[in-house]
C-alpha cells in the first residue's frame, strides 16, 4: 500500500455493440468475445 | 452497474438455456485487437488467448464471472500438499480426428517453456515442478511447494496434440499446419492484423456452436470499427469507445452490451538505480532517479483525480481503483480507503523531495489495448502538469510498445492489467514479486521493484491451501 510500487487509477467497464435484435450475448469480466457465447435472436 | 451486469447475465443464460439451440451461418465480430499467433503458447496477451480459445480449449475454463469451471479436465484436487490430480473428460477429438488423453496435457505443459514468444507463458506454469500421466485419464502435476492456484493457472494452459512436436514453429501454427485444438471452432486462416477465420466444429464436446463460419476481424482503429458496425460490414464489435457509448445507446438500430471488467490501469514509475529515459530538469539530466523517492510516487499518486477520470475522461466507463485487484477477487481488500486526490499535498511532497519546480519525464502507455488507454494517458500528463511536472506522455500501439517495455527501456509506463485468474497469487506474482526468472515471479515486473518483505507475504499467501489463510496474508502486501 505505502510502496506505490504500482500505482492504481481505474476499473475499465466494457462495451460491445451490435445491430439491435439481431444477436443476444453473454458479456465477460474479461472482456473477452467468443463467438460460442454470441447467439443469434 | 455490477448488479445490472449480474441481472443481465441471468437473464441472458436463463434465455439461453431456455431456448432451444439456433443454428446460424456467418457471423463476423469487429475487434479491437487480434491475435498475433496461431501458437496458443506464444504470448501471455488476453487478445491472444481470447482468439485461440475459439480453437484450443484449456485445461480448466472460467465461467463469465472468472469462476472456475470444468475445461479438458472435469475434475481436479490437490492429493497432497505438492501434487494435484487433474482427470481427464473422455471422448474428446482434436480436429484432425486424433483422441484426446492426458499425453496431450503432459506435452502441452513441457512445451510452454520451449516456446520463445514475447511474453512467456511460463507465467502459468511457474509452480509446476514434474509432471505425470497415472493413465490416459489421469493426469499427476508435482509443484515447487504448495501451489493452490494451480488449477487457476491452468485457465491459460492450451492444449496441443502431443503430435504437434517440440520443435514445431510459428509458422507452422500461423499457416494451419500445426493449428489443431479440440476447441468449438477449427482454423481456416489468418492475415495477421486482418481476419481470423473459423468453422463451427460440429461434434464439439460441449455442443455444436450456434455459427457456421465466424470471422473475427481486427480493426484496430476505434472509429473504423464503430463505421464498420453502423454500415454492416460486421454484425458485433467490442471495445466500444467511451466517446461514442451513449450515442450508440441511445441509438435505435443498435444494441450496447456492457460489462465491469477485471482490467485496471496501474502506473508502474521505474525504481531502478539509472531510469531508462532520462529525467530532467530544466533540460539537465538529474542525478540518480527521483521516482526511487517514495514522495515523489506519493505526490504523483496524490496528484490524480480519480473521479475526473471516470466521469470525464471515460464518461462513466468506469471505477475508480484504488487497489491491484477488483472487488469480489481473491485477495481484494475492503479495507483500503478511496485513493485521494490532493495537490496541495503532493506539491509540498515533491518540493520536499528536491523538486519544487518538478521535472520533466517521459510517459508510456498503449493507445489500443483497453478502450480509454490512450485518452487517460493523456489526461494523467495534464494532471501531472498541475505539479510542475512536464510530462511527455506517448500512447503506442501495442506491437511497439510492449516489445519495448518487455526490455524495460521506459521509464514510467501505463498499462492494464487483468487478474485472469481471478486470484491475487497470479497478479501480485507476475507484476510485484522481485523479478526471478528462473522461478517464473516478477514476469512483468519492468519497473526494478524489490521488497523482500512483500515477496515473503506473496509467497506465503499462494502456497496456503486454506483460502481464508491466503487471503489474510495477501491483505498483508505493501505493493499497490
Amino acid at each position: 500500500m505505502e510502496d506505490r510500487a504500482l500505482i492504481p487509477t481505474v476499473i475499465l467497464q466494457t462495451v460491445w455493440a451490435a445491430k439491435a435484435d439481431t444477436l443476444d450475448m453473454l458479456p465477460r469480466v474479461d472482456q473477452e468475445t467468443r463467438a460460442y457465447a454470441i447467439t443469434p435472436e | 452497474m455490477l448488479k445490472t451486469t449480474l441481472l443481465s447475465s441471468i437473464a441472458s443464460l436463463a434465455l439461453l438455456a431456455a431456448a432451444p439451440a439456433v443454428m446460424a451461418q456467418d457471423l463476423m465480430i469487429g475487434l479491437r485487437a487480434g491475435p498475433d499467433s496461431i501458437d496458443p503458447h506464444w504470448s501471455t496477451l488476453g487478445s491472444q488467448a481470447e482468439a485461440l480459445r475459439h480453437v484450443f480449449d484449456t485445461l480448466v475454463d472460467v465461467d463469465d464471472k472468472l469462476q472456475l469451471k470444468p475445461g479438458l479436465a472435469v475434475s481436479w484436487e490437490a492429493i497432497d500438499d505438492t501434487t494435484w490430480e487433474f482427470k481427464m473428460r473422455e471422448g474428446v477429438k482434436f480436429h484432425d480426428g486424433s483422441d484426446f488423453d492426458a499425453e496431450d496435457v503432459k506435452f502441452s505443459i513441457e512445451r510452454i517453456p520451449e516456446v520463445t514468444g514475447p511474453m512467456p507463458m511460463t507465467l502459468y506454469t511457474k509452480y509446476v515442478e514434474s509432471v505425470e500421466v497415472v493413465d490416459p485419464m489421469t493426469l499427476r502435476v508435482t509443484t515447487k511447494g504448495m501451489a493452490p492456484s494451480l488449477p487457476n493457472d491452468f485457465t491459460r494452459l492450451f492444449v496441443v496434440p502431443t503430435e504437434t512436436g517440440m520443435e514445431a514453429r510459428n509458422e507452422e501454427f500461423n499457416s494451419g499446419e500445426k493449428a489443431i485444438g479440440t476447441g468449438p471452432y477449427s482454423f481456416v486462416s489468418w492475415q495477421p492484423k486482418g481476419d481470423l477465420v473459423l468453422k463451427r466444429n460440429a461434434d464439439y464436446w460441449d455442443g455444436a456452436p450456434a455459427w457456421e463460419n465466424v470471422t473475427r476481424r481486427e480493426i484496430a482503429d476505434d472509429a473504423a470499427r464503430v463505421a464498420a458496425l453502423k454500415s454492416g460490414q460486421v454484425d458485433m464489435i467490442n471495445y466500444v469507445p467511451a466517446t461514442d457509448y451513449l450515442s450508440m445507446k441511445n441509438d435505435s438500430s443498435l444494441e450496447t452490451f456492457v460489462s465491469d471488467s477485471i482490467y485496471i490501469l496501474n502506473i508502474a514509475p521505474s525504481v531502478k538505480d539509472e531510469e531508462p529515459q532520462p529525467i530532467k530538469v530544466n533540460g539537465v539530466e538529474v542525478d540518480g532517479n527521483p521516482l526511487q523517492d517514495l514522495r515523489v510516487r506519493k505526490a504523483l499518486d496524490l496528484a490524480i483525480n480519480r473521479e475526473v477520470l471516470v466521469n470525464v475522461v471515460l464518461e462513466g466507463l468506469g471505477k475508480p481503483a484504488n487497489q491491484l485487484m477488483p472487488e469480489g477477487f481473491f485477495g481484494y481488500t475492503d479495507k483500503l480507503d478511496a485513493r485521494e486526490y490532493d495537490i496541495e499535498q503532493a506539491k509540498a511532497l515533491l518540493t520536499e523531495a528536491g523538486y519544487p519546480d518538478g521535472f520533466e519525464i517521459d510517459f508510456t502507455c498503449t493507445n489500443n489495448r483497453v478502450p480509454g488507454d490512450a485518452v487517460v494517458c493523456e489526461a494523467l500528463a495534464q494532471m501531472w502538469s498541475r505539479l510542475g511536472l512536464k510530462v511527455n506522455a506517448q500512447a503506442l500501439n501495442g506491437t511497439v510498445y510492449f516489445p519495448a517495455a518487455a526490455r524495460e527501456e521506459y521509464t514510467m509506463t501505463m498499462s492494464a492489467w487483468g487478474t485472469l485468474t481471478g486470484e491475487a497469487a497470479y497478479t501480485y506474482g507476475a507484476l510485484t514479486h522481485t523479478k526471478d526468472a528462473e522461478k517464473g515471479f516478477g514476469n512483468f515486473n519492468r519497473s526494478g521493484y524489490s521488497n523482500p518483505e512483500f515477496d515473503k507475504v506473496s509467497a506465503k499467501a499462494a502456497r496456503r491451501l486454506t483460502p481464508k489463510h491466503a487471503r489474510s496474508s495477501m491483505k498483508k502486501h505493501p505493493t499497490s
